[in-house]
């Protein structure tokens, strides 16, 4: 039974530079995706304490 | 070429590459081929060079390949801030409502407030490091208000004026102020000023961190009356010359709901003065205990959150990547291609961890262990 189940993954795997192949013309829009998950991170603009609110006129 | 790129610096963090823009100071977290290109950019400073490298080695068109390259030089194009002068006159105070001295790690200084609450927002952190008056002085800061702004002189000297609102940013000037003098530094000299609290075992320092109510200062003063030292609390400053943590001796505030917890530990929070520092923050200020070495190596960052009706206590190892979208936001750095190289190969090496805590006892355990090398 296992064996069976084994046998059917490993038919359906592909390699990665298949899988790229197979992507074909949608490589732009993956590239274009994968541009977009870039994080932006800034650091603080001076150094600084916690908030504290002192609220004066 | 849209854009050129003066200096980048960069490291692999897990499966990303982690780069640092000098234009900007910007950290950037990007998948590997997008640094590539924009390694191209830099190197060929050339659009027509570039896109038909893309169009090699991804194997696209060459429309294809601009439309990869305009988003990429979208990316880095974000330009520095101009940042806002400050134009205006003011008038140096001839009086003023209280002088104070105070000595950090054997340095003297004298602070002129001019008006009681400056003194208020200030001195109850320092006050416990207060002298009597001293004949000769290393340093003398004067702080006052003035049309709506805080002004910091030093020696005489405009540092900088805050608008009130940047109340923490003046906080946190004038504490470097007073890092650097107490250890003849300069401020380009340190690396960068995180938020945590910083807890040593006398050896090596652990850096908590974690949002406003996590319980860190509460887990700071717990760990501090089982045997271990708390060397910074809340501003937290790494010399880059060694990467160490160095000794911030000010005052730990504790907040109101926290002295429940704490006062048997520390009856004297019982009568220390309370601060009502915003209208929901009222703390009293707890003295660290005095350290005899001044700076230790970081072993590793730990967020901390306590979970009431949790499991007692969970320290698990997490993903450097999060951490560091986590702490870049809450740190300064100092913008040099140098200190963001060395920044970053520090950050590279050490652990991070998630700390979840409801039994106290539980979790001093678990520091103790994470201290030892026994996790």
């Amino acid at each position: 039974m296992s064996k069976a189940k084994k046998k059917t993954t490993a038919h359906d795997e592909i390699s990665r530079k298949e899988a790229i192949k197979k992507i074909g013309d949608f490589g732009k829009y993956a590239a274009l995706t994968a541009i977009g998950t870039t994080i932006l991170l800034s650091p603080k603009k001076a150094q600084a304490t916690s908030e504290i609110d002192p609220g004066w006129e | 070429m849209k854009n050129s790129i003066e200096n980048i610096v960069s490291i692999n963090l897990e499966n990303k590459k982690v780069i640092w823009l000098e234009k900007s100071n910007n950290y950037m977290v990007v998948e590997k081929f997008v640094f590539e290109i924009i390694s191209k950019i830099q190197k060929f400073n050339n659009s027509k060079k570039v896109i038909e490298w893309i169009s090699n080695n991804m194997k696209l068109s060459n429309s294809d390949a601009k439309e990869i390259l305009n988003a990429v030089q979208n990316l880095i194009s974000v330009s520095k801030k101009k940042q806002e002068n400050i134009d205006f006159k003011f008038e140096t105070p001839t009086s003023f409502f209280s002088e104070k001295y105070y000595k950090i790690n054997g340095i003297y200084f004298l602070i002129q407030f001019q008006s009681e609450k400056v003194t208020f927002y200030v001195h109850p952190k320092l006050a416990h490091l207060e002298v009597e008056k001293q004949e000769k002085i290393d340093e003398k800061l004067t702080i006052f208000s003035q049309n709506s702004y805080i002004i910091l002189l030093e020696n005489n000297i405009f540092m900088d004026a805050w608008k009130l609102e940047d109340f923490h940013f003046f906080q946190g000037k004038l504490s470097m102020l007073l890092i650097s003098k107490a250890y003849q530094k300069e401020e380009k000299d340190w690396m960068g000023i995180f938020h945590a609290s910083a807890i040593s075992d006398a050896k090596k320092a652990i850096l908590f961190m974690g949002n406003s109510g996590s319980g860190k200062s509460t887990l700071s003063a717990l760990l501090m009356h089982h045997g271990f030292l708390t060397i910074s609390d809340d501003f937290v400053p790494v010399l880059r010359e060694n990467q160490h943590v160095y000794n911030f001796p000010v005052g730990i505030s504790i907040k109101e709901k926290s002295v429940e917890i704490l006062k048997d530990f520390y009856p004297e929070l019982n009568t220390a003065t309370s601060y009502n520092l915003t209208q929901k923050k009222l703390v009293r200020y707890l003295t660290p205990k005095k350290t005899v070495k001044q700076n230790f190596p970081c072993k590793a960052f730990v967020f901390v959150k306590y979970q009431k009706e949790e499991t007692s206590v969970s320290l698990k190892e997490i993903s450097k990547l999060e951490t560091f979208q986590k702490v870049i936001p809450e740190t300064w750095l100092f913008p040099s291609k140098e200190n963001a190289n060395m920044f970053l190969n520090w950050f590279s090496k050490i652990p991070c961890y998630e700390l979840k805590y409801s039994d106290n006892n539980a979790m001093i355990q678990t520091v103790k262990q994470l201290f030892s090398d026994e996790i």
